[in-house]
């Protein structure tokens, strides 16, 4: 009896502990905006379900729109033809709903509708007007690498390559900027850099709940990392 | 008057109350409690799994729907993210809100359109078909290729 007991905590004590760590890094992201189109609202409604499964997950606001543009994420004022936010029942400009939750933390994915690996100088161009909009010295701004795509969304054009280098803009614009970048797309990726078949739902370049899943964790390891450094706790945030 | 009559007439006097309580009209009896939207929509969906329920504070957030003035909702959407399959059932707590909240989800309903033109054809096919329907305190938008069924059982359920 007294064995089985033992075995018993040696199963339970681990997976416990895990437990408590990720809600732990998820508080990271609590009440944190999360900026994107179609793929960062499927990573919402991934969310919303494994809670409603009653497994603790992250709860960041969303501030998403299916087709959502970088080039429309960095403009000031309202663009009438595009898609742009809905927030409190009003389209808005990014900047003006960022501005109204005051989040301490934005991170982005946009780029896909644009289409950005094509033209990197002009879309690298918007990110930075993205930073001098919503950074503040109380809002820290984190861009998402773009995620892979399949080999037949990379097409003839190999938008592989395209979107691999502007992600390598990307992380040098963040540098530059003194915003943060987070590579979402190593760990989505197969051996031939294209998107792993297994972590896309529509043959194209959405996710699959597997690859939410591998999102996630990713999620979680960023905040492991930045607990671990010291540059973020939990304790520390509750104090500002 | 005699034994009898007077003992009559008391009889028929004691009798009386109680004949005047068996044709009164009934007690007025309590509103009965609506039924719980949860239990009306998941008859509808019958057994259908590709929704996921998020919170009101969503379309809160979305819409700027003010939440004082609901009583009962749920909220459901495409758990694969790109279908237009979605179900928001909102009963008001007065009747006098439900021009107010249709309003609400009339935005979200416009905005779900300029978010699939030229980008989701079949869901935006599905969702020009859609509109807010209403019956008493509730106040219904239901999307997708299952929508006119959905609709029908939820609305009949109110």
């Amino acid at each position: 009896m007294a064995l089985l007991l033992l075995l018993a905590c040696l199963f339970a004590c681990p997976a416990a502990a895990q437990a408590t760590d990720e809600a732990v890094y998820d508080s990271f992201f609590d009440q944190q905006v999360f900026v994107g189109d179609s793929i960062t609202r499927h990573l919402k409604i991934y969310l919303k379900e494994q809670a409603a499964k009653g497994i603790s997950v992250p709860e960041p606001v969303f501030l998403t729109a299916q087709s959502y543009m970088l080039y429309t994420a960095s403009r000031r004022n309202l663009l009438e033809r595009h898609t742009n936010i809905l927030w409190r029942g009003r389209e808005v400009p990014l900047r003006e709903a960022v501005a109204e939750i005051k989040p301490g933390r934005v991170f982005i994915l946009l780029g896909v509708n644009d289409y950005a690996g094509e033209d990197i100088p002009k879309h690298i161009g918007y990110c930075e007007r993205i930073v001098d909009l919503l950074a503040t010295p109380d809002t820290r701004l984190y861009f998402f690498s773009l995620t892979p795509v399949t080999r037949r969304f990379s097409g003839s054009g190999d938008r592989r390559t395209q979107w691999d280098e502007y992600n390598l803009a990307l992380e040098e614009m963040c540098r530059r900027k003194g915003a943060f970048y987070i590579d979402i797309a190593t760990p989505l990726k197969d051996g031939e850099g294209y998107l792993k078949e297994e972590y896309c739902s529509d043959g194209l370049y959405h996710l699959s709940p597997a690859g939410l899943r591998v999102w996630l964790d990713t999620l979680r390891d960023y905040a492991r990392q930045q607990y671990e450094q010291g540059l973020w706790s939990p304790e520390k945030e509750a104090l500002q | 008057m005699t034994r009898l009559r007077k003992s009559g007439l008391v009889l028929l006097l004691a009798i009386i109350p109680l004949l005047l309580g068996a044709c009164a009209a009934p007690a007025a009896q309590p509103d009965s409690p609506a039924r719980p939207l949860q239990e009306t929509v998941g008859e509808a969906l019958a057994g259908y799994t590709g929704l996921v329920p998020v919170e009101l504070t969503d379309l809160v957030g979305l819409t700027g729907l003010d939440e004082t003035m609901i009583g009962d909702w749920v909220y459901l959407v495409s758990a694969d993210g790109l279908s237009a399959e979605e179900v928001i059932a909102l009963r008001c707590t007065e009747e006098n809100h439900v021009p107010a909240v249709k309003e609400r989800l009339e935005i979200y309903l416009e905005q779900r359109l300029r978010e699939t033109r030229n980008y989701l054809p079949d869901a935006y096919a599905c969702l020009q078909q859609a509109a807010v329907q209403t019956e008493g305190r509730l106040v219904l938008l239901v999307t997708g290729s299952r929508a006119e069924a959905w609709a029908e059982t939820i609305l009949a359920g109110e």
